[in-house]
């Protein structure tokens, strides 16, 4: 019953997620459109990432599914659920029969499937394009990168909603929190040119360990593609983002009292 | 058991239209279905409700009536489940709402005050989206008829109009065909004919058997809704009654008025010379025996052949009782 419930509040989650052709098209088009950009800025020469040479473009076909996944399971989905909240939509909601579980978790399947749809659809443009392959064997390992990953930014957007009061400023927040990230954790420059202060900085965020992840299945071929402590890390994130959603996660307006 | 069905079998035979809580045909009032009773809240050292005593019977629409910061929107928050009173003791339809169950949130149905609906959705598909919430919703196509957007089933809902926007609220809240409906100001922003057509859908609850609890501003929505008023100010109910009753309005002297060539009180009837006020050729009486003032008067101007111009007589409107009610602006008092 109640997971039939589920299905019928995905259904329509996503149709709304993708029923906008303007921001279908953006969510899908803007990491491919980023690799594409980069890869023509930095030229298909070759960086060194941890005594390995690595194609640029290969690095950034990994970097940006690292990037998409953060994207559509942390900001959209936090962007998401400040403006429902503010509007009064989740407390109407609370009104209804519905189980919150199902709402919520809808809502965080509906960015974890935009989320892995956006990577695989990256991944496989970079194999179409740049030849950015990964061996059949290390398949599960970038597959548990992407699960880990997802899973952990769903949590720290659920989070992230309840630190944001005013749906206006949702998205430039979480904007001005991410993006300076992405550049410091090498998502959009080569890793090798962030200066080591900086990298210092940014190896305390997930993303920078996310990236890393997704990164390793295509960079040692031969060896364990699993990287376990940064995956772990990424999950403690994820963790953390739990704990703060649980406690202070709430359906009703900031705006109206 | 379908709405045309219910509108025959329960509501309009029982309740039927106008005569809400009043005695029904065996002689008992209907059954209470929401019950306050002391209720208090507080925000920090903030006193919103300091004793708040309510009764809602089966069947009638109850309109809730305050200035604003009087605690109006607290109690129906407290009603709805929202929130916990610091204080006293609620109960809606049987249960505690603050911890009441899915089954319960079945029998109550919600509109919000200004709450935009799923934007990217159509209005059909918000309504199936919100019917597939309950056990047993209407069908939607009822739904849609009975809020009269019919037509607009295939629309966005963001592209509506402000006053179907609030036609879809209300449909949401019918879809589960709940017992208790609570309107939070339903009608507010409209222009006087979309007001009109919405007042016809609430009455039409009625005549479904539904029980309405309706918040509002205005005076002439509650005269033309409500069975029973109440009135919240300073975070207690200071007046409750029937539109014609409240606050003391049936038994409350009329006000008489007449043009007439007249200049002092010493020309005008015998019983009306040390009562009356004249002013700018208009004469003016608060009576509570209208009838007996009125013949006096019929006699004089026969007599006197002083002609009575632009007659009325006039017991205070609900807007005099309520404005005299809320005198003082509904702040807690310190």
């Amino acid at each position: 019953m109640t997971l039939a419930l589920l299905r019928h509040q995905l259904r329509y989650d996503l149709k709304v997620q993708l029923r906008d052709r303007q921001s279908r098209v953006f969510t899908f088009g803007l990491p491919i459109m980023m690799v594409v950009l980069f890869a023509s800025i930095f030229g298909n020469s070759w960086v060194r990432v941890d005594g390995t040479p690595v194609r640029q473009s290969t690095y950034y076909v990994a970097n940006l599914a690292a990037f998409a996944v953060v994207d559509a399971a942390f900001m959209t989905l936090a962007i998401v659920l400040v403006s429902q909240r503010e509007q009064g939509i989740l407390k109407r909601r609370r009104a209804t029969p519905e189980p919150p579980w199902v709402l919520l978790l809808s809502r965080a399947l509906t960015a974890a499937i935009i989320a892995v749809a956006m990577a695989a659809v990256l991944l496989a443009f970079g194999r179409f394009a740049y030849d950015a392959s990964v061996p059949a064997r290390m398949l599960p390992a970038l597959a548990l990168a992407i699960v880990v990953g997802t899973v952990s930014m769903c949590t720290l957007g659920f989070a992230a909603s309840t630190l944001v009061r005013r749906m206006e400023s949702a998205q430039p927040v979480v904007m001005a929190a991410t993006l300076p990230l992405f550049f410091a954790s090498g998502v959009f420059i080569p890793w090798v040119m962030i200066p080591h202060w900086l990298r210092t900085v940014a190896v305390v965020a997930p993303v920078r360990h996310l990236a890393e992840a997704m990164l390793l299945p295509f960079t040692h071929p031969a060896g364990s593609a699993l990287a376990v402590r940064d995956l772990g890390f990424v999950a403690l994130w994820g963790l953390l983002g739990l704990v703060v959603a649980a406690r202070r996660f709430r359906w009703a307006p900031y705006q109206q009292m | 058991m379908s709405v045309s069905e219910r509108a025959v079998a329960g509501g309009a035979a029982e309740a039927g239209l106008g005569s809400g809580p009043e005695p029904r045909p065996d002689g008992r009032r209907a059954p209470v279905v929401a019950r306050a009773r002391g209720l208090r809240m507080s925000y920090g050292s903030r006193e919103v409700l300091r004793g708040v005593e309510l009764e809602v019977r089966q069947g009638e629409i109850f309109a809730f009536l305050g200035p604003n910061g009087a605690g109006k929107t607290t109690t129906v928050e407290i009603l709805e489940g929202y929130r916990r009173p610091t204080g006293g003791e609620v109960e809606v339809l049987g249960a505690d709402p603050f911890t009441a169950d899915r089954q319960w949130r079945s029998r109550v149905g919600v509109v919000l005050q200004s709450c935009p609906p799923e934007p990217l959705l159509t209005v059909g598909e918000t309504l199936r989206l919100y019917a597939g919430f309950y056990e047993r919703p209407l069908p939607v196509d009822h739904v849609l008829a009975l809020a009269g957007l019919t037509e607009q089933a295939g629309v966005r809902s963001d592209r509506l109009s402000g006053g179907q926007q609030r036609r879809l609220d209300v449909a949401l809240a019918l879809v589960g065909d709940p017992e208790l409906i609570f309107l939070d100001e339903p009608t507010t922003g409209f222009d006087p004919a979309a007001r009109r057509a919405a007042w016809e859908v609430i009455s039409g609850l009625r005549a479904l058997g539904k029980t309405v609890f309706l918040t509002t501003h205005y005076l002439e929505e509650a005269d033309a809704l409500a069975d029973r008023i109440a009135v919240i100010v300073g975070g207690r109910i200071v007046a409750e009654g029937t539109p014609a009753a409240l606050g003391g309005r049936d038994a409350a002297a009329c006000e008489i008025s007449f043009r007439a060539a007249v200049t002092s009180r010493r020309s005008l009837p015998a019983g009306w010379r040390r009562r009356a006020r004249v002013a700018a050729g208009r004469v003016e009486l608060a009576s509570a025996k209208p009838l007996d003032d009125l013949a006096e008067l019929a006699a004089w101007s026969a007599a006197e052949g002083v002609e009575v111009g632009d007659l009325s007589v006039r017991r205070p409107t609900l807007e005099d009782v309520y404005l005299q009610l809320t005198a003082g602006g509904g702040e807690v008092p310190a």
